[in-house]
C-alpha cells in the first residue's frame, strides 16, 4: 500500500479551515484531496485554497504560479507572496451554481526532507454547468521557502468551506531500493 | 476497476551530482509505469530534461505547452533520441528549490508504441517559472525494460525520482 489515509475534516455545516498536526516524517510525499466548496462569492472566479506550515509566520512563502483555463481562453497568473500557499480557483465558491462542488488534488513533494524547500503542486477545478465566468481548470505551483519537515497543515478557503465540503489528506510511501 | 500503485525505486542523487538518473531491471508485471520526480540540474537556466529507454536511437518525440510568467506561454516539438518531459530550474532558480514532474508511460510492455505524458512545475520564488504538461512518443514495439533521464549540466544532488509500477485490474 503506497497511499496510507492520515485524516479527514468534513461537516454537515460549514467549517472554517482543516488542521493536520502531528504529521509523521515517516513517508516521502503528502497528498490532499479536497472536495470543496467555499461560502464566499468571488464574483466570477472560483475559490481558493490556502496553505499554513507548522503554524509558522508568512515570510516564508513563494511566488505564486498558475495556469488556468475558463473554457475560453487560457491565463498564467504569477504573483508575490500572500503569506501562504495560494491555490488560487481551485474549488467552487458560493456563486456556483447550488450543489457543484470543485475538487483539487494537492501535491506536497519531500515534505520530510530538511535538504530541500516544499513545493507544491496542485491540479484542480469546477464546472458550473457549462455557465460562463465559474468553471474553470486550474494548475498551481509555489513553494515553502522553508527547509524544514513539514509536520502541521493549515487547510483554509475563501471565508468557510460549505457543508458537506472534504478535505483528506494521505501520506505517499516510496522504496529506498538503489543501484537498480 | 481496481488500481494499484506498487513502488518499485526512489533513486537519490548524492554529493557531486549525477550526469543521468537510471533504472534498470524494470519489471515486467505491471500495466503501466508512472514516475514521481523532484529534482534541479547543475545547469545555470531553463532546461529539459529527457527521458530515455532501452533503444536510444532517435525514435523519440514530445510536444509541450507550458507558461512560463504572467501570461506568456510557449509550445513546441522536440525529436531526437529521447523525449522532453518537461522544463524545469537548475541553479538559476530559489536555492534548494526543487522542480517536480509527473510522468504517466501506459502499456509499457505492449507491442504498440509507447506514450509518455507529463505535467510539471519548475518552482522559482520569481515571475518567471515554468508549468506546463508534455506527450511524448516511444517509437518502439518493445517493452520497456530501463529508463535513462539526462539533462543539461547533470543532475543536482538531492534529486529524486520514484518509479510506481501500476496494475490495472477488472475487479
Amino acid at each position: 500500500m503506497t497511499m496510507t489515509f492520515l485524516g479527514s475534516t468534513t461537516s454537515g455545516s460549514s467549517f472554517s479551515s482543516a488542521n493536520f498536526t502531528s504529521i509523521p516524517a515517516t513517508f516521502t510525499h503528502l497528498q490532499l484531496r479536497i472536495f470543496g466548496r467555499a461560502t464566499f462569492n468571488n464574483s466570477g472566479f472560483n475559490g481558493s485554497i490556502y496553505l499554513t506550515f507548522n503554524g509558522g509566520g508568512t515570510s516564508d512563502y513563494g511566488f505564486r504560479h498558475a495556469l488556468n483555463g475558463n473554457g475560453s481562453s487560457v491565463a498564467s497568473i504569477s504573483g508575490s507572496s500572500t503569506g501562504v500557499i495560494h491555490l488560487t480557483d481551485t474549488i467552487s465558491d458560493a456563486g456556483s451554481v447550488a450543489n457543484v462542488y470543485g475538487c483539487v488534488i494537492i501535491d506536497i513533494l519531500d515534505y520530510a526532507n530538511t535538504n530541500k524547500n516544499k513545493t507544491v503542486r496542485a491540479i484542480g477545478g469546477a464546472d458550473n454547468n457549462g455557465t460562463a465566468n465559474f468553471g474553470k481548470v486550474t494548475f498551481n505551483s509555489q513553494a515553502w521557502l522553508n527547509t524544514a519537515a513539514i509536520n502541521a497543515i493549515l487547510v483554509g478557503t475563501d471565508s468557510q468551506f460549505a457543508a458537506n465540503s472534504h478535505v483528506a489528506l494521505y501520506g505517499i510511501s516510496t522504496s529506498e531500493v538503489t543501484g537498480a | 476497476m481496481a488500481l494499484v500503485m506498487t513502488p518499485i525505486y526512489t533513486q537519490t542523487v548524492g554529493a557531486g551530482g549525477a550526469s543521468t538518473i537510471n533504472f534498470n531491471n524494470i519489471p515486467q508485471h505491471f500495466t503501466d509505469l508512472y514516475f514521481v520526480c523532484n529534482y534541479k540540474s547543475q545547469y545555470n537556466g531553463w532546461a529539459n530534461s529527457y527521458i530515455s529507454f532501452n533503444d536510444t536511437s532517435s525514435i523519440y518525440s514530445a510536444t509541450i505547452s507550458n507558461s512560463q510568467a504572467t501570461n506568456s506561454f510557449e509550445n513546441y516539438r522536440q525529436s531526437g533520441n529521447s523525449a522532453a518531459v518537461n522544463g524545469i530550474g537548475g541553479s538559476n532558480v530559489t536555492a534548494n528549490t526543487f522542480s517536480t514532474t509527473f510522468i504517466y508511460i501506459p502499456n509499457y510492455t505492449s507491442s504498440t508504441f509507447k506514450q509518455i505524458i507529463s505535467d510539471f512545475t519548475a518552482e522559482n520564488n520569481a515571475d518567471g517559472t515554468r508549468l506546463g504538461m508534455a506527450a511524448g512518443l516511444y517509437r518502439s514495439t518493445g517493452a520497456i525494460t530501463s529508463a535513462s533521464f539526462g539533462v543539461a549540466m547533470g543532475w543536482a544532488q538531492y534529486s529524486t525520482i520514484s518509479l510506481y509500477g501500476i496494475i490495472r485490474s477488472g475487479a
